[in-house]
């Protein structure tokens, strides 16, 4: 994910999975763009005025890509087999009862996520960083 | 041949692997619900820490049955899948193989057996 601040895109957001680019009194969402081995141009998926309307937009794109994805299949590769109109229509210019459908399905996978990396403090059984030693002896 | 006790069996969770220190050799030890399973502990493609891979099922047909009928894992660094019965690494189709040994638990505690000589090593 990138965002940036100002049309000139310092922060490269054109080649992330997702991207907000910040404009004079709007923001363009951008998603499916790479910058790896594949390098691809995000396409457009809508322009907004308000930072809600860009933060929900993000959010729209990333529930429905969690929902259609192929295992493994990264967002380059998945706006282009779906297609970004595709993609528009059943995201952003979705009607509001089905964009709502998708907010609440995000948030109720998010309520359950959790910070795997705290579990090094904390872990979750007692051997879960550890290397068992054996009780008995090893003879060799 | 000879047993070495291992751990106590709640040591390693449910369908979950654990390296254990062999002195000469690293073996992973799996908890497959119904039994344990153990083999060497590196991917023999780049060395990964297979104790750390998710386990799935072998292949063998098994839904329609109800229950599964074999094991594998599946290593965390390349995605190669290594049959917990065999040994034998189901994906990618190469003729690799690692090292089975046979674990039981007794008395609550896991038990692996050493053998004195592996196929593999035989070779070597």
């Amino acid at each position: 994910m990138g965002v940036t601040g100002c049309p000139r895109n310092c922060a490269e957001v054109t080649v992330k999975d997702i991207g907000l680019v910040g404009q004079e009194g709007s923001w363009q969402i951008v998603v499916g763009g790479a910058a790896g081995k594949h390098v691809r141009k995000a396409d457009l998926l809508i322009t907004v005025n308000t930072t809600d309307e860009a933060l929900e937009a993000a959010m729209l794109f990333f529930q429905y890509y969690r929902e259609n994805g192929n295992y493994l299949e990264r967002t380059y590769d998945f706006v282009e087999r779906v297609g970004i109109e595709k993609i528009r229509k059943e995201t952003v210019y979705a009607p509001a009862k089905q964009k709502k459908a998708l907010l609440k399905r995000l948030q109720k996978a998010k309520a359950l996520s959790k910070d795997a990396w705290l579990e090094r403090e904390a872990p979750v059984n007692p051997t879960q960083f550890v290397q068992i030693q054996p009780i008995g002896t090893v003879i060799q | 041949m000879s047993w070495i006790r291992i751990a106590n069996a709640n040591a390693i969770p449910l369908r979950e692997g654990r390296n254990v220190d062999l002195g000469d050799r690293e073996i992973a030890i799996f908890n497959l619900g119904d039994r344990y399973a153990a083999i060497d502990a590196a991917c023999p493609h780049r060395s990964g820490p297979l104790c750390d891979g998710i386990v799935t099922s072998n292949g063998a047909p098994s839904l329609a049955g109800g229950g599964v009928t074999g094991h594998a894992v599946v290593c965390p660094l390349h995605g190669w899948r290594i049959d917990l019965e065999t040994g034998h690494v189901l994906k990618p189709e190469v003729p690799v193989k690692v090292n089975v040994y046979e674990v039981l638990v007794r008395d609550g505690i896991i038990e692996v057996e050493f053998p004195d000589d592996l196929e593999n090593e035989k070779a070597a």
